[in-house]
């Protein structure tokens, strides 16, 4: 990669990581969300 | 129609979609309330009946309160409250009391036809009725027309399991709500937020755990102490992902609702874990429960108490069943035993405070959290397995 790229993505990523963090979060849900829904806990009081 | 369901991610983004597509205020509070019997409808039809007569009774009370004297106004705000808990006690823990009274040989409590459905939310939406009534008989709040009442029980977000909102703070909110970029951003944050903390986090643990609560007697004590430890993390971050998510939908639009967690677990004593778990819970219960038994004002043992009676309700709300009452009662003692021992430190040497030596405090929220564990045991499981289940964890056994 070179280096002026490379410098670009990481400047990005400096500016935008609470962005990225969430796009982790959201991928990170649709991968592990189970197929059967799991009902909150206090949704039973 | 669960947070963590694509039928809730289309219904609130349709909501949000017209909501601020509307150029009127009173439109966009009347779409709030219409979207709100909608979500309640979703989960059982006939019950958003249920929700709708008490609300509409709760406000005529208002109403009629409003016309009678003084003393008279009081007195039918203090029946309407009595009749709200009643509404709870009815549906919540009519099968609890007649199983308690045939247990201790009261027979005619067999006749009790105990196969009511409770309506979802009951514990919710009556905390909020009560919480109306008592600050409009304590003249703290003015009683509200039926447009903003109504909203204020049906607020979609807060409806099913809160935060537990106040009138003072929601109502004068109704009127100024503005479409702001920076809410919506911060808003939808919260929610994936809210979302990570129960799929990524609660559910898997969830999981996990399955196995060692499903038959804790077939569990070594090293499995058991896992499974605490696992269930402590999945309670909380299930109940403060939903706090998350409901807190961030009420942002959408344009509404802020009380915090419901503040890092509980990282506390270094019982007193401050309670303030910052179900933040919202724990202010009702004092505001309504412990400060009208009079609180620690009438002396030491009477604080005692009224702390263990408020903690043992506390625990009752969460269920109809006694390793609940169990469970706040516990928390009760936990509580009372730290206010003995804040009171014992003062009285030996006047203007203690906690020691702020970083060493200690990490012991002490250690010790903090692992008293927490220990009740979860008591939450989960009946009254006879989680006395076993604690023996073993605290190799009693």
């Amino acid at each position: 990669m070179r280096p002026s790229v490379r410098a670009h993505l990481v400047a990005f990523a400096k500016s935008n990581w609470w962005v990225l963090f969430y796009v982790v979060l959201i991928i990170a849900c649709v991968l592990l969300a189970p197929e059967e829904e799991i009902k909150f806990i206090y949704t039973e009081f | 129609m669960l947070f963590n369901s694509w039928i809730y991610g289309a219904f609130l983004a349709l909501t949000l979609a017209v909501y601020w597509s509307l150029p009127w205020q009173r439109a966009r509070q009347w779409l709030l309330a219409f979207a709100g019997v909608l979500f309640y409808t979703y989960y059982f039809p006939p019950h958003v009946l249920v929700i709708g007569c008490f609300t509409i009774l709760v406000f005529a009370a208002t109403v009629l309160a409003e016309r009678l004297t003084p003393q008279g106004r009081g007195r039918a705000l203090a029946v309407a409250a009595s009749a709200c808990i009643g509404i709870l006690a009815f549906y919540k823990y009519q099968g609890f009391l007649r199983d308690s009274a045939l247990a201790v040989g009261i027979s005619v409590a067999s006749a009790w036809k105990t196969d009511i459905r409770a309506p979802l939310a009951v514990s919710f939406f009556t905390f909020e009725y009560v919480h109306y009534l008592i600050e409009l008989r304590r003249g703290t709040i003015h009683r509200a027309g039926f447009a903003d009442f109504f909203v204020f029980i049906m607020f979609f977000p807060t409806l099913i399991c809160g935060p537990i909102k106040r009138f003072n703070s929601f109502h004068p909110q109704i009127a100024h709500v503005r479409f702001s970029a920076e809410e919506l951003s911060e808003g939808l944050g919260r929610i994936v937020v809210g979302l990570a903390k129960k799929i990524v986090v609660a559910d898997t643990v969830a999981r996990w755990i399955a196995p060692i609560w499903a038959d804790p007697q077939a569990s070594s004590t090293g499995l058991l102490w896992l499974g605490t430890y696992g269930y402590a993390m999945q309670i909380y971050f299930d109940f403060a992902g939903y706090s998350d998510i409901a807190i961030g939908s009420a942002q959408l639009l344009g509404y802020h609702v009380p915090e419901n967690f503040n890092a509980p677990y990282l506390k270094s004593n019982i007193a401050a874990f309670w303030r910052s778990w179900h933040m919202s819970l724990t202010s009702w219960i004092t505001d309504y429960v412990y400060i009208p038994l009079g609180g620690s004002r009438r002396g030491m043992w009477r604080g005692h108490v009224n702390r263990l009676a408020a903690m043992t309700l506390c625990g009752l709300w969460h269920g109809a069943a006694w390793h609940f009452a169990a469970w706040g009662l516990y928390h009760g003692i936990g509580l009372t035993m730290y206010r003995g021992y804040q009171d014992l430190r003062q009285h030996l040497q006047p203007g203690w405070t906690p020691s702020r030596n970083v060493l200690l405090r990490g012991v002490a929220t250690l010790a903090t959290f692992h008293f927490v564990c220990i009740g979860w045991v008591l939450f989960i499981k009946d009254f006879a397995t989680a006395r076993a289940v604690i023996a073993r964890l605290l190799l009693l056994q």
